[in-house]
């Protein structure tokens, strides 16, 4: 019997012999604590902000406006943009800029303990800091730009995250305009101090932030500063010559670039977003624009692939060439012009109009005719309206399907009218200034959670 | 392990001794059934005592027994017999069958019952009548036969394993989860389950409740469908199977326009070459002149051949079973396919009187071709292309290419298929599992089981550098890539029983259990681009590449592990098997959880009272059988929760060739188990000797589902997961098997069940509702109901659609607000089957077969897409767009083309159906000509398989998930087939 129980007591301990310990690691992800051990890993991390910070609105800034029309072929790809149909169904990058302000605030808290537990933490680590303080401005402006109108500083503007205190349950609300500017200002100043002068030209740069200032004054009315700024850049970056022009844009030169966002292959490639990779075209260049360009125009060769301007036949098969790929291999594969020069031009050549000097103006919008024409005739400005209207028209021609004729017209109350050839037989062919469209919509996903956004924190209209 | 093995070797040595024996005399003799054929394993006791014996292979057996003892024989669905011991030494016995529907027997891998007899929610599925279906797998074979066990098929491809669901969902997040599929004791993967070899199936057990899923704890949430596989018995028997068939397309409920209606229509909304060439009537009657039959290009007549070779043998030291089978199935849509060859053995052997061992081994290797991109809009997808397919686009060029080119999507396409791309799944699944029994006394046996399973799956995919695909970026200069997948896993289990009858009247049986299991899932693979035409299909024709010129090969790949550990009792007791209780307790640890939380508490408790056996019903011999039993008890799960789930982790990513760093995911650390507490009452009944059945209400409250937690975007996130969700799944299950004639000549049975499942959802934490696209979760409704804004027709005015707002006005705007989740669920509440037996005694039989599904309700985003003019610059349209509004006064369901097509209840459509599964004919030979012939069995059969639907839903199949968007259909499959055994 002693035998037995002995047995059964054996019998029953090997029933616990496995092991019981269930605690795993991943083996793919990094757990945080292993996150941010040095200065490189911020690093690390910096650049996967830059990446996905750096952006700009080149899709819907001509999909929105008069740059494209829609071809034969389109089987309703974005036709709701184009028709200014969109709801708060829609989304316009209001969680991509958040996601990406959130990758920066992380990036800045792990920054700032490791320069805290150190006091006298590397220059590289302070330098890495004044960049990601500079990209959460360009990211802050970029967001407030699409959703509120910047000229009034007491409307609404975007709630702010900062680094201090990151809580994925906060629910912030949107703050006045002036708030945000202010906020974005603070970012502007540290950075102005601590990015270091050798950053390339493919991540957040000195000349970059001087960039966004200029574009900010601009918009906000500051026409001294935005000239200064302007004029900073002028000076040191000359603009690409005849010879260097189609290069630009294939990326083998870097003339007029000021800061640009590489892309590598993999990556999403700029030039479907107007046609599919296959070359179905769903948006061709609209015809008004092609109409505005002299035969003597580089760009006209440069940035379209014309078949026609007659035939409806035709018409439907012109192509915006603007980004044809690093080499054919990558076709439609290239790099994000951020900021170019030639931009500066304009932005100088508004302020200076807006400040009643129009002569200076007409200097500014000249200088870049003489590089891209091959007989440039001098423009003269009559008025003040005549000025704008004329250098809106000269920067269109230039910065086409860069991002920036959403936010000139805009800016400046005017409505998209859409050509002849232009129109698209089912929807609208004009958007009124006073359209509600003009400001983006909050996303509905955000109103119904976020307990201090309500309805009547949306955009009016939507 | 080592240690385990070498402690289990000491122990029969010493157990020996333990044996006692008392001088008796022997009885011994033979036991027959009813027609006289020795009737092997019946089990024989001395009554009062624990003495016992079988009968052997011949049907004999011996025993030690005193005079004036009682010996009773019992064997499963044989009525048990009592004889007492005399001066005679030998004793012959002949037993009789119970009534068949008493004879089904619950087999949960760790109990063996009759089903009239057994405390749980269980249904038995007779091999028998599955048998009869062929030329398709498993799961599609059980369709309809168990109430409550609900089998869709989203895809008619070939060898596609279908959702199978036991009562309803259990979960929010991981809503496609398999029940828990068992063989022989060892859990195995769906892949695996799914090829068994029917021939080979002893019994089908589905366990439903608590009772029945308690040994099975975490993993039994889903419920469980436990497979035994027969043994060998008697002499060498070798069966051989052959079937052919072929599949077709099933009916199409809608028709896309021809050449003229398509140009005209182009014409009409101002896109495509209808419109360009609008002034050109040459090129435009040129274009009308073509007629273009896209089916004809992209369907076919799919073949399917099975042939399948079993060896059995068996005696009382050593039962064995091998299996081997091949199958080729070809799919109605070109580049679709399935290969497959299943193998499996089965060997059992006593060692000893004390050590018992088995091993089964099952292994199943099948390549798979399908259509890439099924059920997506893509035009690569063929059953989007066929339709999308213009008329009076030609498939091949006067010069005999094909005509391809931007915008001519079917023939691209087709050149797909043909020239473009190769595309192959290679699986080979399998699992190993062996067990040590120990017998340490009668009634205390010690067991061991080691399971190893296996999922491996290869995956090719080659593009064509000069296809007409490759002219595109994406794959350029064309695209090899290889993908490999593996999941392992590692069980072990332990388990000590005790199992005893005490004196006549009580029965107690007690185990305890530990066991662990191991996960391991990985994957690997690479793909490479730029691709030279001279080494088709081969590695070796990647380029190297580089960042200037790009076509860099990509590498991947990624691990993630899991670990289980629970331990757990089991406790029975029965008093005169009138009175049945039993419990359950058990904990479980997983790593899915933050270790505060690893731990979870399980327990059930269940009972079964045998009325029938009452004295005041001896009485009453129209009733055969009358069971009334309860159960309630809880089961856990981690299956919907991630691996590494609760701790923030960060990923590596790549900008402009350098290493950057970026927030993976953000973990909630507060994760815990989702708990199903079931509630299940049952009555088993049999009357009149024809009409049995059982009845089941049950109400599962599942807490702590893991769901969506909402946050703020401006978080940089839109969501995490937490335990913060109920549901609540209640239901009726029925199910009626009557015979309606027995004779001499024939047997006629009916057969039917029904299954109510009413899903609730009853707490979503922070919020009341949340959406995916056109369908919403939301407290009070059943999951996935549809969220539609209500689609009120056209204005004749001017064309306009009009829908309903808020308060059921009709209004001209649409706005998201006025959804509204009134357009019920795509989960079908009520479902089940119903069919027959014809038995003939000359061997003809005839079975049909039936499964329905009713309440059910689906989006076709199909008709979203072929009825949107808008598209019409691309692909073909539904032919009733030609009713589209054109000027004031038409009266049409079709809105003007200016008008933005939005997603609304127009397109959604009650897709409830009956569905004639399957009739089969065959003829199994008399024993008089078998035997002439030289053979064992023979038997013939021919069936056809989806002869017809009954539905409203106008896509292709209305068996399938939520949204229909171009999938396969399930085709309708003739078969002929015999089966021979010598």
């Amino acid at each position: 019997m002693k035998n037995q129980v002995f047995q059964l007591l054996l019998i029953l301990s090997t029933l616990f012999l496995f092991n019981c310990d269930t605690r795993l690691d991943p083996i793919d992800k990094i757990p945080k604590n292993r996150a941010f051990q040095s200065v490189e890993d911020v690093k690390m991390a910096y650049l996967n902000c830059f990446r996905t910070a750096a952006t700009q609105f080149s899709e819907w800034s001509s999909i929105l406006t008069d740059d494209v029309r829609v071809s034969t072929a389109n089987a309703n790809s974005k036709i709701t943009y184009f028709t200014w149909q969109y709801t708060a169904a829609d989304e316009f990058r209001w969680y991509g800029s958040y996601r990406t302000i959130d990758d920066i605030n992380r990036t800045l808290q792990a920054a700032e303990e490791m320069s805290d537990k150190k006091p006298s933490a590397s220059a590289e680590l302070k330098g890495l800091m004044a960049q990601l303080h500079g990209l959460r401005a360009y990211a802050y402006w970029n967001l407030l730009n699409g959703f509120s109108r910047v000229q009034q500083p007491q409307s609404l503007g975007v709630p702010l995250k900062a680094e201090k205190h990151i809580d994925i349950f906060e629910m912030p609300p949107r703050v006045r305009v002036r708030e945000v500017l202010d906020f974005i200002e603070t970012d502007m100043r540290i950075a102005e101090r601590g990015i270091p002068a050798n950053v390339p030209i493919d991540e957040f740069n000195r000349d970059g932030l001087t960039a966004l200032e200029a574009r900010m004054a601009l918009e906000t009315g500051d026409f001294k500063r935005a000239i200064a700024k302007a004029s900073e850049l002028i000076s040191r970056y000359p603009l690409a010559g005849r010879n260097e022009f189609p290069e630009v844009w294939t990326d083998r030169s870097k003339a007029g670039v000021i800061m640009k966002r590489t892309y590598t292959e993999g990556e999403s490639k700029i030039g479907c977003y107007w046609q599919t990779i296959d070359g179905n075209i769903n948006f061709n260049p609209s015809v008004a624009l092609l109409a505005r360009y002299a035969d003597d125009d580089i760009r006209k060769q440069v940035y379209f692939h014309i078949v026609g301007t007659e035939k409806e036949e035709d018409i439907n098969q012109n192509q915006i060439a603007k980004y044809p790929g690093k080499s054919d291999e990558l076709e439609y594969l290239n790099d994000m012009k951020l900021v170019r020069v030639a931009e500066m031009y304009f932005i100088r050549a508004e302020a200076l109009a807006k400040s009643g000097n129009w002569t200076a103006a007409a200097q500014d919008v000249n200088a870049i005719r003489q590089t891209r024409m091959e007989h440039p005739a001098d423009l003269h400005f009559s008025s003040q309206k005549d000025a704008i209207e004329k250098i809106l028209e000269a920067k269109r021609k230039e910065m086409c399907y860069e991002g920036t004729r959403w936010f000139d017209l805009k800016r400046n109350g005017l409505p998209v009218t859409r050509g002849e050839k232009d129109r698209f037989a089912q929807g609208e062919s004009t958007l009124p200034a006073d359209d509600y469209h003009w400001l983006f919509p909050v996303p509905q996903g955000e109103i119904h959670v976020n307990d201090n956004i309500d309805q009547g924190d949306q955009n009016p209209g939507y | 392990m080592k240690y385990l093995f070498v402690r289990l070797l000491i122990i029969p040595s010493v157990f020996l001794s333990l044996q006692t024996r008392a001088q008796q005399k022997t009885v011994s003799g033979t036991v027959v059934d009813e027609k006289g054929q020795p009737l092997p394993g019946v089990n024989i006791v001395v009554v009062r005592t624990h003495r016992g014996a079988s009968t052997d292979f011949d049907g004999r057996f011996s025993i030690l027994a005193d005079k004036g003892e009682n010996l009773k024989f019992s064997y499963i669905g044989y009525t048990a017999v009592v004889k007492p011991i005399g001066t005679n030494d030998v004793i012959n016995v002949q037993m009789q069958p119970t009534a068949k529907r008493l004879q089904e027997v619950v087999m949960t891998g760790y109990t063996r019952s009759l089903l009239s007899d057994y405390v749980g929610a269980a249904s038995v599925i007779s091999p028998q009548a599955i048998e009869k279906i062929p030329n398709v797998s498993i799961a599609q074979k059980l369709q309809g036969f168990v109430p409550g066990l609900l089998i869709m098929s989203a895809s008619g491809q070939p060898g596609h394993i279908p959702n199978i669901w036991i009562r309803g969902l259990h979960s929010i997040a991981d809503q496609h989860a398999p029940p828990l599929l068992v063989v022989n004791g060892s859990p195995v993967p769906i892949e695996l389950f799914n090829t068994l070899n029917t021939d080979d199936i002893e019994n089908i057990s589905v366990l439903k409740d608590a009772a029945s899923l308690a040994p099975y704890g975490m993993r039994g949430t889903n419920g469980a469908i436990v497979i035994t596989t027969k043994s060998g018995k008697g002499k060498q028997l070798i069966t051989f199977r052959s079937e052919f068939g072929w599949s077709e397309l099933g009916t199409q409920k809608f028709d896309v326009m021809n050449s003229s209606q398509i140009l005209a229509f182009q014409k009409l909304v101002g896109l495509g070459p209808g419109y360009t060439y609008r002034d050109d009537e040459q090129k435009l009657q040129a274009l009308r002149d073509i007629h273009t039959d896209w089916k004809k290009v992209f369907f076919r007549r799919g073949t399917r051949k099975k042939y399948s070779f079993i060896t059995a043998f068996g005696n009382e030291k050593t039962q064995s079973r091998f299996s081997l089978g091949w199958s080729r199935q070809d799919g109605v849509s070109l580049a679709s396919s399935y290969r497959e060859v299943p193998f499996s053995a089965h060997i059992q052997h006593r060692i000893n009187r004390f050590l018992n061992t088995g091993v089964d081994l099952s292994l199943t290797y099948n390549k798979t071709e399908s259509v890439r991109f099924e059920g997506v809009t893509s035009y690569l997808n063929n059953f989007a292309a066929v339709y999308y397919g213009l008329p009076y686009q030609r498939l091949y060029r006067s010069d005999g290419q094909l005509d391809i080119g931007p915008g001519k999507l079917a023939a691209g396409s087709y050149d797909n298929i043909l020239n473009g791309e190769r595309r192959n799944d290679k699986h080979m699944v399998g699992f190993g599992s062996a067990h040590l029994k120990v017998d340490l006394r009668d009634d205390l046996y010690f067991r061991v089981r080691g399971t190893i399973s296996h999922r491996g799956a290869d995956e090719h995919d080659w593009i064509n550098p000069n296809s007409f695909l490759a002219s595109g970026t994406t794959y350029k200069k064309g695209l090899i890539s290889y993908a490999r997948y593996r999941h392992t896993e590692l069980q072990s289990q332990t388990e000590l029983c005790f199992d005893k009858q005490i004196g006549a009247a009580h029965r107690v049986r007690l185990s305890a259990f530990t066991e662990y299991l191991y996960g391991n899932t990985k994957s690997e693979g690479f793909t490479g681009y730029g691709l030279s035409a001279k080494l088709p299909e081969s590695y070796a024709a990647i380029t190297p590449g580089s960042r200037e010129k790009g076509f860099i090969p990509v590498v991947n790949g990624g691990e993630v592990e899991d670990k289980l550990f629970s331990y757990f009792v089991l406790g029975d007791y029965s008093w005169k098997g009138k009175y049945k209780f039993s419990a359950s307790f058990r904990r479980d640890n997983s790593s899915r959880l933050p270790r505060h939380n690893r731990w979870a508490s399980l327990w059930s408790a269940e009972a079964l009272w045998k009325i029938k056996d009452e004295n005041f019903l001896s009485a009453a011999q129209w009733i055969d059988d009358l069971a009334l039993r309860g159960s309630y008890g809880i089961t856990s799960s981690n299956a919907a929760i991630t691996q590494y789930a609760y701790q923030d982790t960060y990923v590596t990513a790549r900008y402009k060739g350098l290493q950057a760093l970026g927030v993976g995911d953000v973990g909630n650390p507060n994760l815990r188990w989702e708990l199903s507490h079931r509630a299940n009452i049952g009555l088993n009944f049999g009357f009149f000797h024809r009409v049995y059945g059982e009845l089941d209400i049950y109400r599962d409250r599942i807490s702590n589902l893991y769901i969506k937690w909402l946050l703020s975007q401006t978080s940089g996130f839109f969501k995490i997961k937490d335990n913060q969700g109920e549901m609540i799944n209640k239901g009726l299950e029925l199910q009626l098997d009557a015979d309606l004639i027995r004779n001499r000549n024939l047997s006629w049975s009916i057969y039917g069940n029904v299954a109510y499942n009413k899903n609730e959802v009853t707490d979503l934490g922070q919020v009341k509702e949340f959406e995916y696209s056109t369908t919403i979760v939301r407290e009070g409704l059943p999951l996935d109901s549809h969220y539609l804004v209500g689609w009120a027709g056209v204005d004749p005015k001017d064309g306009a659609p009009l829908y309903y707002d808020k308060e059921g006005h009709k209004t001209k705007q649409y706005k998201p607000e006025y959804r509204v989740a009134k357009w019920g669920t795509s989960i079908p509440p009520t479902t089940g089957g119903f069919g027959t037996h014809l038995d003939l005694t000359n061997g003809l039989y005839l079975h049909a077969h039936f499964s329905f599904a009713l309440d059910y309700y689906r989006y076709s985003n199909r008709r979203f897409v072929l009825e949107n003019p808008r598209n019409a610059a691309l692909i073909n349209l539904d032919g009733k767009m030609l009713k589209i509004w054109q000027k004031p006064g038409d009266k049409t369901d079709i809105q003007g083309h200016q008008y933005d097509l939005k997603h609304s209840s127009k397109f959604l459509e009650d897709a409830s159906f009956v569905r004639f599964r399957t009739l089969t004919l065959g003829w199994k030979t008399p024993d008089a000509l078998t035997r002439s012939l030289g053979l064992r069995g023979l038997e013939l059969y021919g069936s056809v398989q989806n002869p017809f639907t009954w539905t409203g839903w106008t896509g292709f199949d209305p068996e399938g998930i939520n949204t229909g968007t171009f999938n396969y259909p399930t085709p309708r499959i003739f078969s002929i087939g015999c089966r021979i055994s010598f």
